[in-house]
């Protein structure tokens, strides 16, 4: 009687210790698995969006749209670039 | 013939391509920039841009030339990432902008002590084109100095050339010119300062459509206590650019692109790679007056 009760505290003990290796081995793969998709997709860096107004009583616009691009190739080159002039100056371009 | 006379706080120029029309050419260019400084000036009380500047965070509706002048300064933000950004008006104002220029200049820099702050960034702002509707944060103030002056520009300059068939119009060192060409293009002077007369040293080229630029910053400085300042804030430092340049003149297809790109380079040590790559003719002037070339500007070899 004692020697099977013996048996059945040493089978549970076993099984305490597969336990703990069973969870700490699921809780290193989690990590590591979380550590893979955070370098893999590394989402939006936060845009220095507007702070939270007071509450206003205008309503408030709907959602932005900040305007298109036009074009990629903005600022745009000149059709034909400037040439150097011998002739009098109309104007001058300077800082202001 | 060159007619000048004051707007916006600077020399406004035009040069009619058709003499006889040279009047009406100069009335379309008066109520172009008249009606830009009501849209777009920070310092006139009644203007569109003031009232959005003291919306407390509020949706405000603007009307279309404000728009437009918004719409141009989001697009040159985005072109030049953020280097042109129209949020520096706070910072611009802490520094000790906060009046025309004329009044900031003659301010006693001994006993004014500036203040800087970061700036918020363009990205703050929201704007809806369908609804014609404006939300800034509170506490952000918009500038639109760069660009809507030179906005305005390339607007008087469409409107004088459709009355005179060809026009320029300068404003502050800013050109545009629009419609007919003379055969040997517009002679512009390129100095450091606009103001400086037409015999100033300096090289002379011919314009031949679009726009031309200068950025610089040995003109409008004021200080506190013994320190200079000047009006392009960097907005990465929220301060007056601390550039390697002097003096930056960039041609473009327009004067707002030209503008966009002048102020960008200045800001940047590498600006001639940043305007070669493109394309845009530009002269850089360092502070040690060394001067540099790109993209196809003319040699100054006699």
């Amino acid at each position: 009687m004692s020697e099977s009760r013996a048996d059945r505290d040493r089978a549970l003990q076993r099984l305490r210790r597969s336990t703990t290796v069973v969870l700490a081995g699921a809780g290193a793969l989690v990590a590591a698995f979380a550590a893979l998709a955070a370098k893999a997709l590394p989402g939006h860096h936060a845009a220095p969006a507007a702070r939270p107004q007071a509450a206003s009583k205008a309503p408030r616009a709907t959602p932005p749209a900040l305007v298109p691009v036009q074009s990629a190739a903005t600022p745009a080159a000149p059709a034909s670039p400037p040439v150097q002039s011998q002739a009098p100056p109309v104007v001058v371009s300077g800082g202001t | 013939m060159t007619v000048s006379f004051r707007a916006l706080g600077t020399t406004a120029v035009v040069v009619a391509l058709d003499a006889a029309r040279e009047g009406e050419a100069c009335a379309a260019v008066e109520r172009e920039l008249d009606a830009i400084d009501r849209a777009c000036s920070r310092f006139r009380a009644d203007s569109e841009l003031v009232r959005v500047n003291r919306s407390g965070g509020a949706p405000v509706v603007v009307g279309p030339l404000l728009l437009e002048a918004l719409h141009v300064a989001l697009e040159g933000a985005r072109a030049s990432e953020g280097l042109v950004d129209p949020t520096v008006g706070r910072a611009l104002r802490t520094a000790g902008y906060d009046a025309t220029f004329r009044v900031v200049a003659e301010r006693d820099g001994s006993t004014f002590r500036a203040a800087f702050c970061t700036v918020p960034g363009w990205r703050t702002i929201e704007l809806d084109e369908r609804t014609s509707t404006l939300r800034i944060p509170s506490g952000v103030e918009l500038d639109l100095g760069a660009t809507a002056k030179a906005l305005a520009c390339d607007r008087a300059a469409a409107a004088a050339a459709a009355v005179a068939g060809g026009a320029l119009v300068g404003l502050g060192g800013d050109i545009s010119v629009a419609g007919e060409v003379p055969a040997e293009g517009w002679p512009v002077r390129i100095a450091d300062d606009h103001a400086a007369a037409l015999d100033v040293p300096g090289p002379t080229v011919a314009l031949l459509g679009g726009g031309l630029a200068t950025s610089s910053t040995t003109v409008r400085r004021w200080y506190s206590g013994d320190t200079p300042l000047h009006h392009l804030v960097d907005p990465r430092t929220g301060r007056p650019a601390e550039s390697r340049w002097r003096t930056v003149s960039v041609a473009a297809a327009t004067c707002v692109d030209a503008n966009v790109a002048s102020t960008a380079a200045f800001m940047l040590d590498d600006a001639p790679a940043w305007l070669e790559a493109r394309r845009l003719p530009a002269r850089l002037v360092s502070v040690d007056g060394e001067m540099t070339t790109v993209a196809g500007w003319p040699s100054e070899g006699r």
